[in-house]
């Protein structure tokens, strides 16, 4: 299915809203940064983000999980390979969640002025770059071409914007409500703090039972018969990633329970077809070793008060909840 | 069992590559490289795994 208008608030030309086949040649541009090779690469700088960020977290205090401790964590990934120095990216993080939270009335900076803030940020990135290339994936960008053609500033611009917000406030979400799965099925927790080894298929199906990113919306290129109804040619469709991910014809009589060895877990939480998510391999790896490190310093995980979720539609994460962590070797000093 | 690539649904995303890394490889241009058409035997699984799980149905097999 092509894909949906752009959004009357953003006029530039989106990587998520172009249809092929222009849609594959820009896209072509960064995958190479995302490939699983490179990926693979990152994890040594994942690892050391995720470790620092963990140290912070101290056993049996009631502490502040989702801004305090998982928020931080995609953000200086992303911040990273797109070349913002370390010192930008708390503010980094406060303009992606303002440029994506318009809807929630805590959220005191409006979408827009969030979006001009992040857009002169990135322009003063891009001039420091107009003298000296780096390494980094601005300066991929500044030189990439398509069609023998470098890209539009508007193009550039909503590429980074793109690659900010979806790989900032999605993997995030992922984790912190991974984190609510987990706490809410006690035995999950208990068998995968026993084997580690479990971590990779439980991903997955927090994956499937979170569905970070709730829908997109695709326009139909062809008449499409689906379980006697008619999609025609034309309508605009709202895909429910959520929904499809607890299809009972997919994932049978458990379909609705979380279970980490569920296998196979063919979940639709990145979309599929030619726009399926770019940084798929980016965002397992960093659920990956967050789970990895975190589970091995912390055996328990209590929730002291409610989930406050964000108000958004699209990417409903977590604002903030406030857990308690017993770690096994001092477990009994805390409790 | 031979693996058979569209290049022009390949979008080059590499879950193939994950999935099974001794068969394909995304090269350093985002081009999908497969190592080896023929599936060996003790590749089958995580090769059909990746044929399945290619998001653009780039991949198929033809015995």
């Amino acid at each position: 299915m092509p894909d949906g208008k752009p959004r009357t608030v953003s006029p530039r030309p989106m990587l998520i809203t172009t249809d092929p086949p222009r849609h594959k040649a820009l896209r072509q541009l960064i995958s190479k940064g995302f490939t699983p090779k490179h990926i693979s690469a990152m994890e040594p700088d994942v690892r050391a983000i995720v470790r620092s960020v963990l140290d912070s977290a101290k056993p049996g205090i009631e502490l502040e999980y989702a801004e305090g401790i998982v928020a931080k964590i995609p953000v200086r990934i992303i911040a990273d390979l797109l070349g913002a120095p370390a010192e930008d990216w708390e503010q980094f993080r406060a303009w992606s969640d303002a440029s994506v939270g318009s809807a929630d009335p805590d959220v005191k900076l409006s979408s827009q002025e969030a979006f001009g803030a992040l857009t002169a940020y990135f322009r003063q990135l891009i001039d420091l770059r107009e003298q000296n290339r780096t390494n980094d994936l601005i300066s991929i960008l500044m030189d990439a071409e398509v069609e023998g053609e470098s890209l539009s500033h508007d193009e550039l611009m909503s590429f980074l914007h793109l690659l900010l917000v979806a790989g900032n406030e999605t993997t995030r979400n992922l984790i912190a409500l991974g984190t609510v799965a987990l706490i809410n099925h006690p035995e999950q927790l208990r068998m995968l703090v026993h084997d580690p080894s479990l971590i990779p298929t439980a991903i997955e199906e927090m994956l499937r039972y979170v569905s970070p990113v709730t829908h997109m919306t695709r326009w139909a290129t062809e008449d499409v018969d689906l379980r006697g109804k008619t999609i025609k040619k034309g309508q605009a469709v709202v895909l429910l990633y959520g929904a499809a991910n607890r299809d009972e014809e997919v994932f049978g009589d458990t379909a609705e329970q979380f279970d980490i060895t569920r296998r196979p877990n063919p979940h639709l939480a990145f979309g599929t077809g030619e726009h399926a998510c770019l940084g798929l391999s980016l965002a397992r790896l960093e659920a990956r070793v967050f789970f990895e490190e975190f589970l091995a310093r912390f055996d328990r995980v209590e929730l002291t008060g409610e989930v406050l979720r964000m108000r958004s539609t699209m990417v409903p994460g977590v604002r903030t909840m406030h857990v308690r962590l017993g770690s096994a070797n001092e477990g009994a000093a805390v409790r | 069992m031979k693996i058979v690539m569209d290049r022009a649904k390949c979008t080059g995303i590499g879950i193939c590559e994950a999935l099974a890394p001794t068969i394909f490889e995304v090269d350093d241009n985002g081009e999908l490289v497969v190592l080896s058409a023929e599936v060996p035997e003790d590749a089958q699984n995580e090769v059909t795994e990746a044929v399945e799980g290619c998001p653009t149905m780039a991949l198929r097999l033809q015995s």
